[in-house]
């Protein structure tokens, strides 16, 4: 339980826009020391009809787990005990539909196999044979039903699964040499049949009797994450908290199964940060997710965050320092580490551009960012991408210089950053810098003899912001899914950023 | 008379390939201009190589590669002037100089160290052939007249490297990273040499167990002794402090015993036994050893990983680690910022014992001091030089006359190009 929440405060935490995913924290999940303000139905996860059946393959492979118990002491009249069967069988496909609030989930097992063993009691002798009952195919067809108890669910089997099976087609065999064979009852066969079958509903039962959170991986709970910066000024805490919203739960539909979580984000400034007091934002929710949209981009999973939410972890996430970054790695050690973050060939950045071409600065340069402020984020759904106003944002610029780093100039911007959702990424929302809007720059540096031109300056500015952010804005995907999520689409809507999801 | 000198000067250097015997000691033998080695020039009277009288340099000292050091009441300075390629090393007061022209380099010189004591004042840098050079005089010779020398054919030595050298009993003994990655000694016989090539670590195990993996060597492949810094302790032994760049771990050796003991320090992390070596940090860059007014080992240090300033000392615990300057300081905007500090760090002790260690702040580009008071447990910063760009190789010294002064090269830009100046701290 504490990986995967872990593994989940990590990847949700990071749902904020950061300027980079890789952050090293360390999560507590004890004691939490800072109160957290949930912000009601801020997220809102949909996994349509048409994935559901996704869901079970992702959580259970291909394999169906047959399992049949028998009470061995308990022999019929013929002196006859059937089983325990315990065996693996594959799975071919698994589809789903929903039909009066139910899930129909069908599940096709071809060339079943069965080796049931059968033991036989004459007087005080106890033998032992083996039969294989095999058919071409099963479906099991099984309704699942969604049971919601004091804000806990879970999808239960309605009724007993629905073997389809031509029973002509099965076929009862022993294996090896079986003393009893001749002395098997009437109608024996048939009995094999029916009790692997009837392992096969029993069996069913229990896989399917699951809590559709976990099956998603959306997991609840309370955590906060330190982070492990180098530089101790850099260290700072973040709050985390989840809960699946009480009013609105669990919903089983004609959509699919809609789940609405209440989340809530404070912080513990890092020093490299601003101390700067973030007025308490106005929540609002997020919207459902469009069930027609998932299904046309045939999504699996898809997932609504709020604007409100999206900016308030964005403002945590900077004043707990994660937006503090660069001088983390020399050449030397990335060579060690395969980390060349922030680390730019020193003619990318046309210093010649801002009269500093005298600098003799090497070949590398290293930036360095601190936030002087937060950003006010706004979706804009006319255009599908996200519009950063960020007042203050500052750049060090380091070269090297007689063999030893060397600050080259700091640049104090404020600026207007537009970010598009990137499709097509694995494990990870990606967002491109689309355009970058310069809306005051200042230059700082000891090196600088002729003061730039505030329009070149500006220019140089925007491509330097450019260089330093592009690939920067990456965020994991915020569900604990038992394998990779690749997210298709995103859409921005006015209330929320949709990601439209799909299994690996 | 300036031309003729460095004529004379620039001829001698020239043939000082073909003079592989030296000069002739027999009067009867007399000597031609050609014949003497560089440096020298051919004294009619007596018919033998002597040191040429040397120009003076009269211009804006350079602080490019610069090495300040004193005995008694005389401060000694070496430094670099590119334009001119020009070697320099003499003497420095508040008021007077007397500085003269060593050498005129055909290419740059990175690295050079001047050493002094009672008898001898020296200057070692690396000739245009990358093999190392040294000047030397008697203390109480006139400043105009040098002995330079090559210290010894074909030397392993890598080029544009940093070097150590301190002044022993015997004569001028240098440290340094041979090609091949490993720390060696140049012993010195006396002050004219012969040297000895004495090979301290080759990288393997320290002996207090710490391991650099053969696979971050193999990937590496820089080795150790990188900016090594040498010093003599009560016994005169050999203390050699330095980096070991595959790994980014601080070693020091002692020669004990007529044995070299090789100690890794630190490895950048509280655990110095760190097996992971994604666990460790870079550090060790940057090292000055000194000895300490206990007789103790002490060792100022550049951690690159964490951009700090830090400082290593022998107890009887083993060795205590300690960060000076971490380098955060609060802005206009009350963030507290992370700025690069601890390069071109230079250890020593006053005469009260109290601890300095000058050093860069790189994101200042300034040259900071950190002074701690004997039996003291805090560390006190002080900016010396500032306003500009500044601390680009920093050395100190304690002068009687002088007292404390503390030496930096600044940089200034202009229109065509940056120049290089020496600015010096008298306290």
């Amino acid at each position: 339980m504490t990986s995967r929440a872990s593994y989940f405060a990590v990847c949700v935490a990071s749902v904020a826009l950061l300027l980079s995913a890789c952050d090293e924290v360390s999560v507590r999940m004890d004691d939490p020391s800072r109160p957290v303000t949930l912000q009601q139905r801020s997220s809102r996860v949909l996994f349509p009809a048409a994935g559901i059946a996704g869901l079970f393959d992702i959580a259970y492979g291909d394999t169906f787990e047959l399992s049949a118990v028998r009470d061995s002491e308990t022999f019929s009249d013929d002196g006859l005990a059937l089983g325990p069967i315990k065996q693996g069988i594959p799975v071919t496909t698994r589809s789903s539909r929903i039909q009066n609030n139910q899930i129909v989930l069908t599940t096709r097992i071809r060339a079943v196999s069965v080796l049931v063993p059968v033991r036989v009691r004459s007087g005080v002798e106890l033998s032992i044979c083996r039969y294989r009952v095999s058919t071409p195919a099963i479906d099991v067809v099984a309704r699942l039903g969604l049971s919601v108890e004091e804000g806990s669910s879970r999808m239960e089997v309605a009724d007993a699964p629905v073997l389809d099976v031509d029973r002509a087609d099965v076929e009862v065999n022993a294996v090896g040499v079986c003393a009893h064979d001749d002395a098997m009852p009437e109608g024996f066969e048939n009995v094999l049949v029916d009790y692997v079958f009837d392992g096969v509903s029993a069996s069913t039962v229990d896989a399917l009797t699951t809590s559709p959170l976990e099956l998603g991986g959306v997991v609840e709970g309370r955590l906060e994450l330190d982070r492990r910066a180098r530089f101790s000024n850099r260290r700072g805490t973040l709050a985390f908290e989840s809960q699946v919203d009480a009013e609105t739960s669990v919903i089983l539909s004609e959509r699919g199964i809609d789940v609405s979580i209440d989340i809530g984000v404070s912080a513990t400034r890092a020093r490299c940060a601003p101390p700067i007091d973030v007025s308490e934002l106005e929540p609002n929710s997020a919207a459902l997710v469009d069930a027609e949209s998932a299904e046309e981009l045939e999504a699996d999973v898809a997932m609504s965050l709020s604007n409100s939410l999206v900016q308030s972890l964005s403002h945590s996430m900077i004043l707990s320092g994660f937006a503090c970054r660069g001088l983390e790695t020399t050449p030397s050690d990335a060579a060690v580490a395969h980390e060349t973050s922030r680390v730019f060939a020193v003619e990318a950045l046309r210093l010649e551009d801002i009269d500093l071409e005298s600098v003799d600065s090497g070949t590398w340069v290293q930036a360095s960012s601190i936030p002087g402020s937060v950003p006010t984020i706004t979706p804009r759904s006319r255009t599908g991408d996200l519009r950063l106003e960020w007042e203050n944002l500052t750049l060090e610029l380091y070269g090297e210089v007689r063999g030893a780093p060397a600050r080259i100039l700091t640049l104090d911007t404020a600026a207007s950053i537009v970010l598009r959702p990137r499709r097509n990424t694995v494990g990870v929302i990606r967002f491109d810098v689309d355009s970058i809007q310069v809306d005051s720059a200042s230059l700082e540096s000891p090196w600088q003899v002729l003061e730039p031109e505030n329009e070149a300056l500006e220019i140089w500015a925007q491509r330097t912001l450019l260089l330093v952010l592009q690939d920067q804005f990456v965020l994991p995907v915020p569900l604990m899914a038992p394998t990779s999520l690749r997210v298709a689409a995103t859409e921005v809507r006015d209330d929320d950023v949709v990601l439209y999801m799909m299994y690996e | 008379m300036l031309v003729s000198v460095r004529s004379a000067f620039t001829i001698a250097a020239i043939v000082m390939a073909v003079c592989a015997t030296g000069c002739p000691d027999n009067p009867s033998d007399a000597c031609s201009e050609l014949a003497c080695p560089m440096g020298q020039i051919c004294d009619p009277e007596t018919g033998t190589c002597v040191p040429s009288r040397l120009d003076r340099f009269d211009g804006v000292l350079p602080g490019r590669a610069l090495s300040i050091a004193a005995h008694d009441s005389t401060l000694y300075l070496a430094s670099f002037e590119p334009e001119s390629r020009s070697i320099l090393a003499g003497s420095l007061g508040r008021q007077s100089r007397d500085i003269r022209v060593l050498h005129e380099s055909s290419r740059s010189v990175d690295a050079l160290e001047i050493v002094a004591s009672g008898v001898h004042v020296a200057v070692v840098w690396q000739g245009e052939d990358r093999q190392l050079r040294m000047a030397w005089r008697s203390t109480n010779d006139s400043n105009a007249f040098w002995t330079i020398q090559q210290i010894q054919a074909n030397l392993p030595y890598q080029s544009r490297e940093k070097f150590a050298a301190v002044m022993t009993s015997d004569g001028v003994a240098i440290a340094f990273r041979t090609p091949s990655g490993t720390l060696a000694i140049l012993e010195p016989e006396s002050i004219e040499g012969p040297h000895r090539l004495v090979e301290v670590d080759t990288g393997g195990a320290s002996t207090n167990g710490v391991v650099c993996p053969e696979a971050v060597r193999m990937r590496g492949g820089a080795g150790v002794g990188r900016e090594p810094s040498i010093a003599l302790d009560t016994q005169g032994d050999f203390i050699v402090a330095y980096q070991d760049e595959d790994c980014g771990d601080l070693r020091v050796a002692r020669n004990l015993d007529d044995a070299w003991r090789v100690e890794v320090v630190d490895t950048g992390e509280a655990q110095i036994d760190a097996s992971d070596l994604a666990q460790r940090s870079f550090v060790g860059r940057f090292s000055s050893v000194a000895l300490s007014p206990a007789g103790g080992i002490s060792i100022a240090y550049y951690d690159e990983s964490r951009h700090q300033l830090k400082f290593a000392r022998t107890t009887d615990r083993g060795w205590s680690i300690e960060v000076v300057d971490p380098g955060l300081t609060l802005d206009q905007r009350s963030r507290e910022r992370k700025a690069i500090v601890g390069t071109f760090a230079r250890l020593s002790y006053d005469d009260l014992g109290a601890t300095l260690i000058t050093y860069q702040d790189a994101t200042e580009l300034s040259v900071k001091l950190a002074r701690r008071a004997p039996g003291a447990s805090r560390w006190e910063m002080q900016t010396l030089l500032s306003d500009g760009i500044v601390g680009f190789e920093v050395s100190h010294a304690h002068a009687e006359s002088e007292g404390f002064v503390v030496a930096a090269e600044r940089l200034e830009p202009s229109e065509e190009g940056t120049v290089s100046r020496l600015e010096v701290h008298w306290e």
